[in-house]
């Protein structure tokens, strides 16, 4: 659905996005995480049409996005910092919104008219708190029938309670339309819970790009204990990394985790045990040799 | 699939009107507040006035509120107001942004937004000459042309300042950058011209007060329409005769705003977005305007600090001044336009150092260039072939126009080029009064002015001097003819004398008009012009420089307050050397105001003679006997 081949966005000297590549397919909510400053707002903008890349090329539904309003009446974007007229109220921003995109659905803007019964239509926007103003940006945009939704930090800022209300609204206009989702965050554990595929995004470059389900089948931790201590493992056992209490090993170990623990179980362990691996030791033991702080993803 | 262009969106046009409907109200409401009410107003009828008086007297009403609402100013107001309100979105990133992300095509946006800004000050215009119509009609005012030509050129200046502004607004990021460029981009020739001609002044032998005389030019736009467009009212004739002026410019700056528009509108589609909030969205221009500012603010300092200085300096002591403060100045400023570039006061990079270095070295160099005459303009005379007329000023304005004549004052400034060295050492260590200023201004066959100015010796050994430049000066001054075209009127053979008249005091220091009798007109010019040709006019009347005369401790003794002054006629224009220099128009009646002094013994005799004066209550009076007069 979306689709971002090689592109380079230089501002003058500064290079933001170095031969960026990422896909997201139809249906999928997609998780784009990394530390400030590594492209991920560049890349949404780049995707979003508001940035003319230098090389490469981005894709909706297959049309090129910059000035083609057919392939931006595909998505809807929510930015961390929503744009409203001045003195505007949600009914003014409805009707430029139903006047810009084809498929604004009035009857949906009334009926969701419920769901966000604590912000009054005729109220300023600019003087309603930062979350409904984030919530008179999701009611807009939802309204709007997008088959895309582009989101740009959207739970940043907000408290915990605000949060869950918010990414509850995304996932059932998921689960209802099956809208394709492409979110941004600088926090792994948000998306955690919400994203079924995930980039990894550090200096202007997409390094890693996986499903969720693939990348958790990938690296698994085990725990092992060895009555004369380690014995040598095979060449093709790829640890990524060992730590030890007493006799205790814990390994974290890359590949199938059956075929792992079979390997493990031939050395007669005294005992052996295979744990879980939340998102975020995966990214940490998955990439954790590469050159940036992947603590900065995680916190 | 690419989708249709569109150029045309509704729904931004509708939010552009009704979300700055202050701009076009406001503008409405002052428009109708200036135009029909004021004409309602002022055209009340009196029941004392026949019905002709009172046509006249509505009708010249009319013409004055027309005259006196017609503001380039408004004009230029309205057209950056409503510039930037409808491309606002433009200079605040989260509009920018909200707005490139809205399916709409740029063309699409920039035209939409065109014609709503467009609109904002076209309508109230509309509506004007509307309501403006019906209040004539009900006045029976019936020149409703002037009032579409009025409205003509309000719409034409507003439209090329609109399209100015946004061209402006498309090289830039910030919104309080808009209306500063504005007004730079108005004025910028004006003053780098200004500064410019200032700093050749000082180091240039000859080349001072070269800005004085010459007209504002059209690359000024704002300040040129403000001299030039206006409508008025010429009363000599038996009636009221209604001109409209800069019609032609207007037109002219129309077509330019066009093409303003039209390169808005491709910088527009190139525009990067990322550069909102930026001093420049193009970066071409960020060089340009840290050299261009830094040699700006360099010289304008130093031209500044130069005047402020009394004691008087040598030509080289002028030269470092003027260098080092350039340099200086403008190494300040070159570091601080890049801070407002950058937005960071990080600007001590090496690169930027080096510039900067280089930058010193350009300002020296340049100067340094100037100082030693490179490109010649010290040197720089015209052609006798190629010099339509000349006026040359130590006392008062001597014109010449033969061929002949023109050679010999360019022969006189040839002499004082070749005596640079000497002229210039005697100016820095001679009594003020030794040094006089003489100023040639040259009118080329193609209309195009030459000025220089030169300070030379006019002390008692220099006059003495048959081959001094003074004493050559002084013997052209005393040529009759040059004097009246110089100093009455170019066209005097075909301009009618209708009246003289002496302004006179009587015993408590009152004054009063003394007019000549027709018949006596002949016999005081005669009187005047043998004063002439015995160099009696010379005292007092001595150029200062800069546009002013030198104050002679003796003037208060010597030179009176009284003025001969003529009324002239001439059905084809009275030609006189103000409306050469300064680019009035030639009215069919002209006055002119001659100062003499007691050395006038001609004059004096003939009015004497005359009885328009007397000692008694028709008196000449110097300051000093004019104070002695009020003392007592």
């Amino acid at each position: 659905m979306i689709q971002v081949n090689h592109v380079v966005k230089k501002f003058d000297n500064f290079c933001a996005l170095n031969d960026t590549t990422l896909h997201v397919k139809k249906g999928a909510i997609y998780g784009l995480v990394g530390p400030n400053g590594a492209g991920k707002s560049t890349v949404i903008r780049t995707i979003t049409g508001i940035y003319k890349p230098n090389q490469g090329e981005v894709l909706i539904a297959g049309e090129p996005v910059y000035e083609n309003p057919a392939a931006k009446e595909k998505f809807a974007y929510i930015p961390d910092d929503m744009f409203y007229f001045q003195q505007a109220n949600v009914l003014d921003m409805k009707r430029f919104y139903r006047g810009l995109y084809k498929n604004f659905d009035n009857n949906l803007f009334l009926k969701l008219r419920d769901a966000f019964s604590n912000i009054d239509p005729k109220a300023n926007i600019r003087r309603l708190s930062k979350g409904m103003q984030k919530q008179v940006a999701f009611w807009l945009t939802i309204s709007c029938r997008p088959e895309i939704l582009i989101l740009d930090e959207p739970v940043d800022g907000l408290d915990p309670v605000m949060r869950r209300q918010i990414w509850s609204i995304i996932l059932s206009d998921v689960t209802e339309h099956g809208t394709t989702v492409l979110v941004s965050s600088h926090n792994l554990r948000e998306l955690e819970d919400v994203c079924d595929h995930v980039g990894i995004m550090h200096h202007g470059r997409v390094m890693v790009e996986r499903s969720l389900s693939e990348l958790q089948g990938s690296v698994c931790k085990i725990q092992v204990a060895f009555q004369e201590g380690m014995p040598k493992l095979p060449e093709s056992f790829e640890v990524l990394h060992m730590s030890s209490t007493g006799r205790v090993y814990t390994l974290i170990v890359k590949g199938d985790q059956e075929e792992a623990k079979a390997q493990l179980s031939k050395m007669n362990p005294m005992l052996i045990d295979v744990l879980p691996l939340s998102l975020e030791e995966i990214f940490i033991y998955e990439l954790g040799g590469e050159d940036y702080a992947v603590k900065d993803i995680l916190f | 699939m690419r989708s249709k262009i569109s150029f045309f969106n509704g729904t931004v046009f509708r939010k552009n009107l009704s979300h700055y409907w202050p701009i076009w109200t406001l503008y409405l409401i002052g428009l109708i507040c200036m135009i029909p009410v004021r004409i309602f107003l002022l055209t009340n009828a009196d029941p004392s006035y026949t019905a002709k008086q009172l046509a006249e007297a509505r009708t010249s009403s009319y013409m004055y509120v027309l005259s006196n609402s017609l503001s380039t100013l408004v004009c230029f107001v309205v057209a950056v107001a409503s510039a930037m309100a409808v491309f606002y979105y433009l200079y605040n990133t989260r509009s920018a942004q909200a707005y490139h992300a809205f399916p709409v095509r740029r063309e699409e946006m920039f035209v939409t937004n065109y014609l709503s800004g467009f609109l904002f000050y076209t309508v109230p215009n509309l509506l004007t000459l509307l309501v403006g119509v019906f209040v004539c009609v009900a006045r029976g005012i019936t020149s409703l042309e002037y009032l579409l030509i009025w409205v003509l050129l309000m719409e034409g200046m507003t439209f090329f300042f609109y399209n100015m502004t946004i061209l402006i607004g498309m090289f830039t990021g910030l919104l309080v950058a808009v209306p500063v460029f504005c007004v730079i981009a108005n004025c910028l020739y004006v003053v780098c011209r200004y500064v410019v001609v200032s700093v050749l002044g000082i180091i240039g032998y000859g080349l001072s007060d070269l800005y004085a005389d010459r007209t504002i030019s059209i690359l000024s736009p704002l300040l040129f329409l403000m001299s030039k467009v206006n409508i008025s009212t010429d009363w000599s004739g038996s009636q009221a005769d209604f001109h409209v002026y800069g019609g032609r410019y207007v037109a002219i700056y129309v077509v330019v705003g066009i093409l303003f528009g039209i390169a808005a509108f491709f910088l527009y589609r190139k525009r990067r977005i990322e550069t909102t909030g930026d001093v420049f969205s193009v970066s071409f221009f960020k060089p340009v305007f840290r050299w261009g500012g830094a040699a700006f603010l360099g010289m304008f300092g130093a031209v500044i600090l130069e005047s402020v200085i009394t004691v008087r300096l040598s030509a080289a002591a002028k030269f470092w001044l003027i260098v080092i403060c350039t340099a200086v100045i403008g190494l300040f400023a070159f570091l601080l336009l890049d801070m407002i570039l950058q937005k960071s006061a990080r600007v001590f990079t090496k690169k930027k150092l080096l510039e900067s270095g280089i930058y010193t070295l350009a300002v020296f160099g340049f100067l340094s260039c100037l100082e030693l005459n490179v490109f010649g303009l010290e040197s720089k005379m015209p052609d006798a072939a190629d010099v339509r007329s000349v006026d040359m000023q130590l006392y008062y304005p001597v014109y010449e126009t033969s061929p002949d004549q023109i050679a010999d004052v360019l022969a006189i400034q040839k002499q004082i080029i070749d005596s640079k060295k000497e002229f210039e050492a005697y100016e820095s260590k001679a009594e003020e009064k030794n040094i006089g200023w003489v100023q040639f201004n040259y009118t080329l066959m193609d209309g195009t002015p030459y000025t220089r100015n030169y300070a030379i010796p006019i002390g008692a050994d220099a006059i003495a001097d048959e081959d001094s430049v003074v004493a050559k000066i002084r013997e052209k001054s005393c040529d009759v003819d040059s004097f009246i075209k110089g100093n009455i009127c170019m066209n005097l053979g075909e301009t009618e004398i209708r009246s003289m008249s002496v302004d006179v005091y009587d015993e408590n220091a009152e004054n009063h008009d003394e007019n000549i009798e027709e018949s006596d007109l002949g016999a005081v010019l005669e009187a005047l012009k043998q004063d002439v040709a015995e160099g009696h006019l010379l005292y007092g009347t001595r150029y200062g420089g800069n546009g002013t005369y030198y104050q002679d401790p003796d003037n208060d003794k010597v030179l009176f307050w009284n003025s001969l002054t003529f009324n002239l006629y001439n059905k084809n224009g009275v030609h006189t050397i103000w409306s050469e220099k300064y680019g009035y128009g030639q009215s069919e009646s002209d006055m002119v105001g001659l100062s003499f002094n007691k050395n006038c013994t001609h004059l004096i005799g003939t009015l004497k003679k005359l009885g328009i004066v007397n000692d008694t209550d028709k008196r000449l009076m110097t300051g000093a006997e004019y104070q002695k007069l009020v003392d007592e």
